[in-house]
């Protein structure tokens, strides 16, 4: 499975998805109209935007199991352990008061 | 297009599609007081004024090879008034948008070397969580410091390749080194095709151990300053790994993405994240460096360098000039 093609498509699909909620949102704020569904696809854009590395590496781990690559499994795995360190800490630090 | 592929592709869109429905009800309160600040043409004046700025900031940082991230921090605090903490969340998200937008047509030419990327994004990531979790706890004194001493070393490197003057890009001598233990391992060595020599270059991946280091502290400033930390990255990769320029430039951008993700999650799951700020900042920020990159070749890049130094030499003082006022230090 070609890593190249599956990392440029999960870049496009997640750039197309936030830009366009960003976009929206900047667009509906700027005129004022309906708040409630401004703030929405600002949130919906801002979450698309974090979200696509987490894909990216996600399918970089799916991808190295069927690819039985061993290295490339060993790193991907590492780096989204960390990555979802860091989504668990969010929610600690959002349950918790702000140092 | 084989069955496995596009199932990955629907994981894709199913986890990007799950993760933004999922951040309207984790940040409902902020998307609240921000719909209920959205309504005063002040804001509007604000919010276009922040798009302008950014790109602005999108187009110098493509014509000198940096993200936005060293211009907007400053900036949004010094004109906008926006606290140092806020900014540097802000700005964080914008550097996911650029590394995405730019890393995608590096990787659609194959340049940028994913297991690369990969390799030292273990040490990048791993930075920029810690980085995130300092900048929750670091006071705001510290982080103007810390930053004006970034923008100066910024302004120091200008300087010494404004001396140097213009070197060509080389594509020659990376394959003839011996690859490291983990080089070897990991298959790290790569080529590409060079459009302007017309030719493939191989590159031979050495010196891991050394790349990891400085990608990890690459990482913590990166979620400490809100910066994509290109700079560090694209040095380790060619002076320390033995790989050519443009495939460190392409490995570097493609990486920014995850660095910034890691310690952009913890800002937007916590709730520090203006999202009504975020939106002109990042479009602005892309569509400025689409631009840049267009008309890099037609502008005349020395004089435009030296503007950019005299700029961040100014932003630096401002930042240095913000952080000592806290501590009971007035400079002129």
């Amino acid at each position: 499975m070609d890593i190249n093609k599956i990392a440029y498509w999960i870049l496009v699909v997640g750039m197309v998805l936030s830009m366009c909620s960003l976009a929206l949102g900047l667009m509906l704020n700027v005129l004022g109209l309906n708040p409630y569904m401004t703030a929405s696809a600002a949130a919906i854009g801002v979450g698309a935007l974090i979200a696509t590395p987490y894909a990216r590496v996600v399918a970089m781990v799916v991808a190295s199991v069927l690819n039985r690559d061993r290295g490339l499994f060993i790193v991907s795995t590492f780096v989204i352990a960390v990555m979802i360190l860091s989504l668990l800490y969010g929610l600690v630090f959002r349950v918790t008061p702000k140092g | 297009m084989n069955t496995a592929f596009r199932g990955l592709c629907c994981i894709t869109v199913l986890i990007v599609s799950l993760v933004a429905l999922a951040s309207i009800a984790l940040n409902y309160g902020s998307a609240t007081c921000m719909s209920q600040e959205a309504t005063s043409s002040h804001q509007a004046v604000q919010l276009l004024e922040l798009f302008i700025l950014a790109i602005g900031a999108g187009f110098v940082g493509a014509l000198m090879g940096l993200g936005g991230g060293l211009i907007f921090v400053p900036v949004l605090t010094s004109v906008f008034d926006i606290p140092i903490h806020t900014a540097i969340t802000v700005s964080i998200i914008s550097v996911i948008a650029t590394s995405i937008s730019g890393g995608s047509a590096y990787v659609k030419q194959r340049i940028t070397n994913i297991r690369l990327a990969m390799f030292l994004e273990t040490s990048t990531s791993l930075g920029a969580f810690i980085g995130a979790l300092l900048v929750l706890t670091t006071p705001k004194s510290l982080l103007y410091l810390l930053f004006s001493t970034f923008a100066f070393y910024v302004v120091f490197l200008q300087i010494r390749s404004l001396r140097a003057g213009g070197r060509g890009v080389e594509i020659e001598g990376f394959k003839d080194a011996s690859p490291d233990v983990v080089s070897r391992y990991l298959h790290l060595s790569g080529e590409y095709f060079d459009e302007s020599e017309l030719s493939n270059v191989e590159y031979t991946v050495r010196g891991s151990i050394m790349g990891w280091l400085v990608s990890f502290i690459a990482g913590v400033g990166s979620g400490m300053l809100g910066i994509g930390g290109g700079f560090f990255k694209v040095s380790a990769m060619n002076l320390f790994m033995n790989v050519p320029l443009k495939v460190a430039i392409a490995t570097s951008k493609f990486m920014i993405g995850v660095t910034a993700a890691t310690s952009a999650i913890i800002y937007y799951i916590s709730g520090v994240v203006r999202l009504d700020l975020v939106a002109p900042v990042a479009i602005g920020t892309i569509l400025g460096a689409s631009l840049g990159t267009k008309v890099m070749n037609r502008l005349r890049v020395k004089l435009l360098k030296v503007v950019f130094t005299a700029i961040v030499c100014y932003l630096g003082y401002s930042m240095l000039r913000k952080g000592l006022l806290i501590l009971g230090v007035t400079l002129p």
